[in-house]
């Protein structure tokens, strides 16, 4: 809960930030959903304007690989720069004086970004053809953010701070997921078995872009028109866009609908046409499978490590309990994608 | 559970009726996060009935899979240094034991 002296120094950074006369804060009350960062709504009026904010912080336990609050909000500036569907970023207040931990703001958007809800409920989203044509749209504008690399495609040095890009971000990918394997001491063959057959055929990147590394359903929200906010962008960096292709697709994230390939809501190909025509690049149905196996080898051992947080007894947590043993389903999707017969030429 | 232990039901049937118990007279009074609470609080009571059903099953898979390997510690550095690339034999004993673990998470149909 914020304290009245933590009140009062949030209104005060609030109108520092947006040079407004006076801030007032009506309510501030805790918002649902994200296990690795704790989120606030607060409902202010700026010089007599009623306007909405989400204040983000990160929470007691942090996993390794999320980014922290300052970098995740200048990434999530970029992404508003580059014209992709996001809150507005408003302010990084690094003092944590203010609310007792660095925090960002931003613009509050409506809408619901549960996943179970937004595929099984046909009130939310539109229609979902389009809905899925529009977040092809969006993923291709964020990968149309590149590391600087001459005038005109520099995406300001607030991106320094990602470093160079991976020349092989897949095999980059596959010794930091053995690291956070060995990391929390987890044995598990099946995952080592899809790792080696993902290195052995590690596809190359000429082209790195931004990649979001968490673009799936339940982290956009839609309302009941369409898309109203691509979300959590804690794990971006640059990558092979592919990856979060892949991601999008992965049967580990369609929530029931294995059927509707694009994110449990849309058939792949409207997903597909919409990044095509954004982009104006050809998507490579087989590097988007290779990715697919990748993202159900990310998310195993993502799981594992909120298992962990559990089993290490940092944070006892039924949920995260229950996540860290929910593994052996996604391995044997991994299996069945790199049997025998799929480890010949690539 | 052995036979000679005498007190019935024994663990994984008790476990059971409490999960029933819950679910029928619990869970229709409760909303919010009460209600999804319990609900996992069931699942994974339903995971440890599961366990315990095919503990024996899923020990002996394992054994199948290590078959002379060591730990699986061992196996996994055996995967990492290309030892059993595209091993069928090794594949097949990691989908039976994958798919009793998985079976065990959720259950099967």
């Amino acid at each position: 809960m914020l304290d009245a002296d933590q009140r009062t120094a949030l209104c005060a950074w609030i109108g520092r930030t947006l040079e407004a006369g006076t801030v007032a804060l009506d309510d501030a009350r805790p918002l649902t959903g994200g296990s690795i960062q704790e989120n606030w709504m607060l409902s202010c009026r700026v010089d007599g304007a009623p306007r909405g904010f989400v204040l983000r912080k990160d929470a007691a336990a942090t996993i390794a690989s999320s980014r922290s609050r300052a970098e995740e909000f200048r990434i999530l500036r970029a992404a508003f720069a580059a014209g992709v569907r996001v809150p507005e970023p408003v302010g990084f207040c690094a003092d944590p004086g203010v609310v007792g931990a660095p925090f960002a703001l931003m613009g509050l958007v409506s809408g619901i970004g549960l996943g179970p809800r937004v595929v099984k409920d046909m009130s939310l989203g539109g229609d979902r053809a389009a809905l899925a044509e529009q977040l092809g749209r969006e993923l291709a504008r964020t990968h149309g953010i590149l590391p600087a690399a001459g005038p005109g495609t520099a995406p300001a040095d607030d991106l320094a701070f990602l470093g160079a890009p991976e020349p092989e971000p897949a095999l980059a990918e596959i010794r930091a997921l053995r690291a956070s394997l060995d990391g929390i001491g987890a044995a598990r063959p099946a995952l080592e078995w899809g790792l080696r057959w993902a290195e052995l055929r590690a596809p190359p990147c000429p082209r790195p872009v931004l990649v979001h590394r968490d673009f799936r359903t339940g982290n956009y929200m839609v309302d009941a028109e369409g898309l109203t906010a691509i979300l959590d962008w804690e794990f971006a960096g640059w990558g092979d866009p592919v990856q979060d292709i892949g991601w999008f697709c992965a049967a580990c994230w369609r929530f029931g609908r294995p059927d509707l390939e694009a994110g449990g809501i849309a058939p792949r190909a409207a997903f597909y046409r919409g990044y095509e025509a954004e982009s104006g690049r050809a998507i490579e149905p087989e590097a988007v499978r290779y990715w697919e196996v990748m993202a159900h080898l990310r998310w195993a051992v993502i799981a594992l490590e909120q298992g962990h947080r559990h089993v290490s007894g940092q944070e006892t947590s039924l949920e995260l309990a229950l996540t860290g043993r929910m593994v052996p389903e996604l391995e044997a999707a991994i299996l069945r994608e790199t049997a025998p017969e799929r480890w010949g030429a690539r | 559970m052995s036979e000679s232990f005498p007190d019935a039901p024994a663990g994984a049937a008790l476990l059971a009726v409490a999960r029933q118990s819950l679910l029928d007279e619990v869970a229709p009074a409760l909303s919010g996060r009460q209600r999804y609470v319990l609900l996992m609080a069931a699942n994974a009571m339903g995971v440890v009935m599961r366990e315990i059903a095919q503990a024996g099953a899923a020990t002996e898979a394992w054994e199948r899979a290590l078959d002379g390997a060591g730990s699986p510690a061992d196996l996994v550095a055996a995967i990492r240094a290309g030892r059993h690339d595209g091993d069928a034999a090794l594949h097949a004993a990691l989908v039976e034991t994958t798919q009793i673990a998985a079976g065990i998470w959720k259950a099967p149909g």
